[in-house]
């Protein structure tokens, strides 16, 4: 009689250490914090959304998803830090990191722990070119983007003159070389090609040389804030300059820094899946919340669509049967239809030109 | 009575005796040890558990009590569920123990109470567990609340953070334009008021970041408030704080309003209402507060357990104590009982053995021992106890039969033992040779008068059984009855001693009256000697007349022996070659010597002279050839005959050589022997001539079965005669075939040939000149030999003082050869 009571009650304190549900745990990496919070705010939006879609349809493989944000400082030391922790949780897959100079050191630790990466944000080749299987991303790659940038330049503005600037970081200096690249490789050279330092308060003096070298054109490789900047101080100057630059445009915030100027400064993103028929669901709800799933929302939100399908594909959270079932199919998120090729970048990579109108930015027609 | 029942009976009876008093000794010891195991077992079984159960019960109590506090601390649920478990287990453990302290036989008053504490903490346990689990679900309602403020300021901030990132920027500029003397005034004046005109159109915002901050800081601070009465106090500034920020918003960019109202709701939401921050912390204080009273309660009931528990303990102890007074008085009861058996017991023993067994059993036991030792001693006489009914009686009467029939067989073998001894006696009688047996320590055990007459008829020597040995040989040798023992007494009598205690085989003794007697000891088994005495006197004397006779022939043959050549002789001797007419071909060196010129030599000599000249000769000669293994076949006058390879030979070459080497030999003594026969007188010396010749010749008996000669015959046997003929005096002539055969070791010189008669073709001759090795060592020497002078010298021989005396003796001479007298 006694045992049988003893038993019990260990069977009950069994019941009671095991989690009645086991979970799943998911990272998130961004810039949560300082210039680049607009879009860190955009990726944890958009991976919270997809994970609360996810638990309420059942989770992954039956066991709910919990997510972990960290923030990045886009620095990368930072990153790495970042990593070790999200590691540390325990986490089977990362959404992140946005800026490539994060991501790119951060993807190693992921590697050493059998963690899936995939990069919502990070345009920088050489992400997906160090030849690690973990890594993914669901945008397309600089050398393709500059590409565009160049031939568009070299098209449009081939007989004016042409400026290039750049930040210095991975992403700013890796997405304004490639571009001056196809430009050259187009016959065209630029008048003046140099570096900014980011994080200023005031690139009057850089706007101030441009305009008595009589620059046209500025192509700038750099984040938003920055380019905000440089879009006032030209407009400070009444200096028409037609500014161009990339992915990273893509906040509204650079409009609410850059006023009335933002108008009719150009850059190139993916195409926008706000206009994709079968996101319309995912972005009436963002909607509801008062928020505008622009930029990387919604690819952020895809890459967590990307990740669950293929676990519940797969039937493992084992990293080597994800990887498998990542490259190996089709995919059908608010991006559409996506599949991957051997190094992890998308089959079908698409930039398409967007410009800044009435504190917004729309394609060009 | 007791007669009839035997020995059997009785000592069963004895027995049984014994054994009642030890049975009943047993039986009162076993009554004692029955009573106090009872009493000990009543402790060990029903006091002792329930005291230690007692003690069990208390100390897990206090552990329960001790882990109730760790249930209060635990975080998380993880660790409030590890906790959790863990006291449950104790508890179970605790209401085990009561459990069994039920079924114990202590007061029921006691445990009721003991029940009544363990149940009460029980109930407090488990309302300490929900709790735990209450608090646990505020603490996370709490953490949650705190995110979501850390999500709601970063939101807000990050709203304002585009306008104050512009007004940073507006400022670098005017820092610029200001600092720049060069530009008009009137622009550095716009520069101002546009920067005027963007701080007052920014102010509002920095304001919202300050308060956003403000709140942030405040609700953190709130969310750890050390008391309730610190909640309402810091509640006040977060009002106005709110307040604040309602009244901003009104005045931020129309882009951002609506987010930064939804924020500013979100702030207002956690600092009023059901679900803030405020409210979070303060339901947490009343759980803790409930928390510090149910651990005061679980303290309360735990003393109050622990205490009765104690009570109980105490029972126990005391009953204990009594138990183990009654089992020491039954214990000391016991141990009375069991010495009193154990003293009865023994006495009653020593009684029954004392009275009865050593009394009527064991006296009569010891007289028949006795008398049986007796019998076994061989006193037959012995006395010998009375016979009886019992057992013992029995045996007496058996004891007495035995003795009877042990009389009657010793007579018996006495008697046969006589008349063995009496037919030994006659038949050592009846043998012809003289025995005698001693026994170990030799003196004499038997003897017969054949032994007597042989070696002691005279009476005076004791032979009598038990004389030693050595006193009948010590006398039979002091009367001169052993050859041998004249004149060395003692030493003749230890030698006969040692050889009389070693015998070996049969030797033969001289008596001192002629007779010879064989003697045989053999050691018999068991020590003693036997000695058989034969007389062989009869076949002594025989085997001495054939030694005298064997004698008498051995010298006759050795008289006979000198007119044979020795080798014959010996052939004939040990029967070797049969003496019958028989001859064989054999390949032999025939050698022939004889004197050049004998008869003129001679002529003038007396014949007494001659015969001594010619025997030393022919003697000289003779030696030489047996040395060489010559065999002689005959002397004729002066000349010799001789022959190698027969009846010995040693291969042809080598009897060849042999030959040779035998002439120079011979050649050799002949230059000595001249200088002999010149000082007795014969002036001209004696030469020699000596022929040798190798061919094969018919060898062996010759004659008539009366007489036979030994001899060789055949041309050969010519040839050699005619070389001897041929050779020049002094030297050695031999043929052809044997210089074949000995060419390599002798040095010979050709001669030419010789025609001989009975030969159809010349014989080619050679004379023997020396041995080749001889020849070199020659070669030194000088030697002259004139009329007035006979030199010999051998110079290298010679020592270095030899030399100086030799130089000395010729310088000597040489002076008186160049200096001749007048």
């Amino acid at each position: 009689m006694h045992r049988v009571v003893t038993i019990a009650v260990a069977a009950l304190a069994a019941i009671y250490i095991c989690p009645a549900q086991a979970e799943v745990v998911i990272g998130v990496s961004a810039a949560m914090t300082g210039r680049l919070a607009w879009i860190g705010e955009q990726g944890q939006r958009g991976a919270e959304m997809a994970v609360a879609d996810i638990n309420a349809a059942g989770g992954v493989l039956g066991q709910q998803v919990r997510v972990i944000n960290v923030d990045d400082f886009c620095d990368p030391e930072q990153a790495l830090a970042a990593a070790r922790k999200l590691v540390a949780d325990g986490v089977v897959f990362v959404v992140g990191h946005y800026c490539s100079g994060a991501s790119i050191p951060a993807s190693k630790v992921y590697e050493g722990a059998a963690v899936l990466q995939i990069s919502p944000g990070s345009t920088n080749p050489l992400l997906t070119e160090q030849g690690r299987d973990n890594v993914f991303r669901v945008i397309g790659r600089d050398d393709k983007q500059g590409i565009v940038a160049g031939n568009y330049l070299a098209d449009e503005w081939g007989e004016k003159k042409i400026a290039i600037l750049h930040d210095g970081t991975t992403y700013g200096k890796g997405l304004a070389d490639e571009t001056r690249k196809q430009l050259n490789k187009r016959g065209v050279t630029e008048a003046v090609y140099d570096a900014y330092t980011p994080a200023k308060n005031d690139y009057s003096a850089e706007i101030a040389a441009l305009q008595a070298a009589g620059i046209a054109v500025l192509y700038v490789g750099g984040y938003h804030a920055e380019v905000a900047l440089i879009v006032r101080a030209a407009r400070d100057r009444a200096y028409a300059l037609q500014i161009i630059s990339g992915d990273a445009l893509a906040t509204e915030e650079f409009a609410l820094i850059a006023g009335p100027g933002a108008e009719g400064t150009l850059f190139t993103f993916s195409a926008d899946p706000r206009r994709n028929p079968d996101a319309a669901p995912v972005v009436e709800r963002f909607r509801a919340e008062n928020f505008e799933p622009a930029g990387y929302t919604l690819l952020s939100y895809a890459a967590v669509q990307l990740w669950a399908q293929a676990v519940e594909k797969a039937a493992s959270l084992e990293l080597p049967a994800v990887i498998a079932t990542l490259r190996g199919q089709e995919f059908d998120t608010v991006l559409g239809p996506v599949d991957f090729d051997d190094k992890g970048d998308l089959t079908n990579q698409s930039w398409v030109w967007y410009v800044w109108r009435g504190g917004e930015y729309v394609p060009v027609e | 009575m007791l007669e009839r029942l035997g020995i059997r009976g009785r000592l069963l009876l004895a027995f049984f005796g014994i054994s009642t008093f030890a049975v009943l000794a047993t039986a009162a010891a076993l009554y004692a040890f029955l009573q106090v195991g009872e009493v000990v077992d009543s402790i060990t079984r029903d006091r002792v558990p329930s005291a230690l159960a007692s003690l069990q019960l208390s100390r897990q109590a206090e552990r329960v009590a001790a882990t109730a506090p760790s249930v209060l601390n635990s975080t998380s649920k993880v660790r409030h569920n590890e906790v959790s478990a863990a006291i449950g287990v104790e508890m179970a453990r605790l209401e085990e123990l009561l459990a069994a302290l039920k079924g114990g036989t202590l007061g029921t008053a006691a445990v009721a109470e003991i029940e009544a504490a363990v149940l009460g903490l029980r109930r407090n346990l488990d309302a300490l567990d929900d709790l735990v689990a209450a608090r646990l679900t505020v603490v996370a309602r709490k953490e949650e609340l705190l995110r979501r403020l850390s999500a709601t300021t970063i939101a807000g901030q990050r709203l304002l953070a585009a306008g104050i990132l512009v007004m940073n920027s507006k400022l670098a500029q005017w820092r610029t334009v200001a600092a720049d003397t060069s530009l008009a005034s009137d622009r550095r004046a716009a520069a101002t008021s546009d920067l005027v005109e963007a701080i007052t159109g920014y102010i509002p915002q920095q304001r919202a970041h300050q308060e956003i901050s403000a709140v942030n800081d405040a609700l953190v601070k709130l969310a750890n408030a050390p008391t309730p009465g610190d909640l309402a106090l810091m509640l006040f500034p977060l009002r106005r704080s709110l307040a604040v920020l309602e009244m901003v918003s009104t005045e931020i960019d129309e882009k951002l309003r609506s987010r930064f109202q939804q924020r500013v709701g979100e702030f207002k939401a956690l600092i009023d209402g059901g679900n803030s921050i405020p409210k979070a912390r303060q339901d947490e204080f009343a759980v803790l507060a409930e928390g510090e009273k149910l651990l005061a309660e679980n303290n309360r009931l735990s003393r109050s357990l622990t205490a009765a528990v104690d009570r109980l303990v105490a029972a126990a102890n005391r009953e204990i104590a009594s138990s183990g007074l009654e089992a020491a008085v039954v214990q000391r009861y016991g141990t009375g009982v069991v010495l009193g058996s154990a003293v009865l017991s023994l006495l009653s023993s020593i009684l029954i053995v004392w009275l009865y067994v050593d009394r009527s059993l064991l006296a009569r036991l010891g007289s028949v021992s006795q008398g049986m030792l007796a019998i076994a001693g061989g006193n037959l006489c012995a006395p010998l106890p009375a016979a009886g009914h019992d057992e013992i009686g029995r045996m007496a009467e058996a004891l007495r039969l035995f003795r009877d029939t042990a009389v009657e067989v010793e007579e018996k073998n006495l008697r046969e033992v006589a008349e063995a001894r009496q037919r030994l006696v006659d038949a050592i009688e009846s043998i012809s040779e003289g025995f005698a047996l001693y026994d170990v320590e030799d003196r004499l055990v038997l003897s017969n008068s054949r032994y007597r007459e042989l070696l002691y008829s005279d009476v005076a020597i004791e032979l009598t059984p038990g004389t030693t040995f050595e006193h009948i040989i010590r006398r039979s040798a002091e009367r001169g009855y052993i050859k041998d023992a004249e004149g060395r007494l003692e030493e003749w009598v230890a030698e006969r001693l040692s050889r009389h205690r070693n015998p070996g085989e049969p030797w033969v003794q001289r008596r001192g009256d002629e007779r010879w007697i064989m003697i045989s000891e053999r050691r018999i088994t068991g020590g003693g000697t036997v000695a058989v005495y034969s007389d062989i006197t009869e076949l002594k004397k025989r085997e001495e007349n054939l030694a005298v006779k064997s004698a008498a022939l051995e010298a006759l043959s050795s008289k006979l022996a000198k007119y044979l050549a020795p080798q014959v002789y010996n052939s004939i001797f040990t029967g070797r070659q049969d003496v019958r007419i028989a001859s064989q071909r054999k390949k032999l060196t025939i050698c022939f010597s004889d004197i050049a010129g004998f008869t003129e030599t001679t002529d003038k000599m007396e014949s007494e002279d001659l015969t001594q000249l010619l025997n030393h000769y022919l003697t000289e000669m003779s030696k030489i050839a047996l040395e060489h293994g010559a065999t002689i076949d005959k002397y004729v006058g002066d000349a010799i005959l001789m022959f190698f390879g027969d009846p010995e030979t040693r291969g042809v070459k080598e009897d060849a050589l042999a030959c040779v080497e035998m002439a120079l030999a011979m050649q050799k003594r002949m230059s000595e022997l001249a200088e002999i026969w010149r000082d007795i007188g014969i002036e001209t010396p004696l030469r020699c001539r000596i022929g040798i010749h190798t061919d094969y010749c018919t060898v062996g008996n010759f004659g008539s079965e009366d007489r036979m000669d030994y001899t060789i015959i055949g041309g050969a046997v010519n040839l050699a005669s005619r070389l001897e003929q041929e050779a020049p005096a002094g030297t050695v002539l031999i043929s052809y075939e044997t210089f074949a055969q000995v060419k390599d070791t002798i040095a010979c010189v050709e001669l030419g040939h010789v025609q001989v008669k009975g030969i159809a073709y010349p014989v080619a001759t050679y004379s023997v000149l020396d041995l080749k090795a001889n020849l070199v060592a020659a070669r030194s020497a000088v030697r002259t030999e004139l009329p007035h002078l006979r030199l010999e010298a051998e110079p290298e021989l010679m020592s270095a003082g030899e030399r100086d005396e030799a130089a000395t003796a010729l310088r000597d001479v040489l002076d008186r050869l160049c200096h001749k007298p007048g």
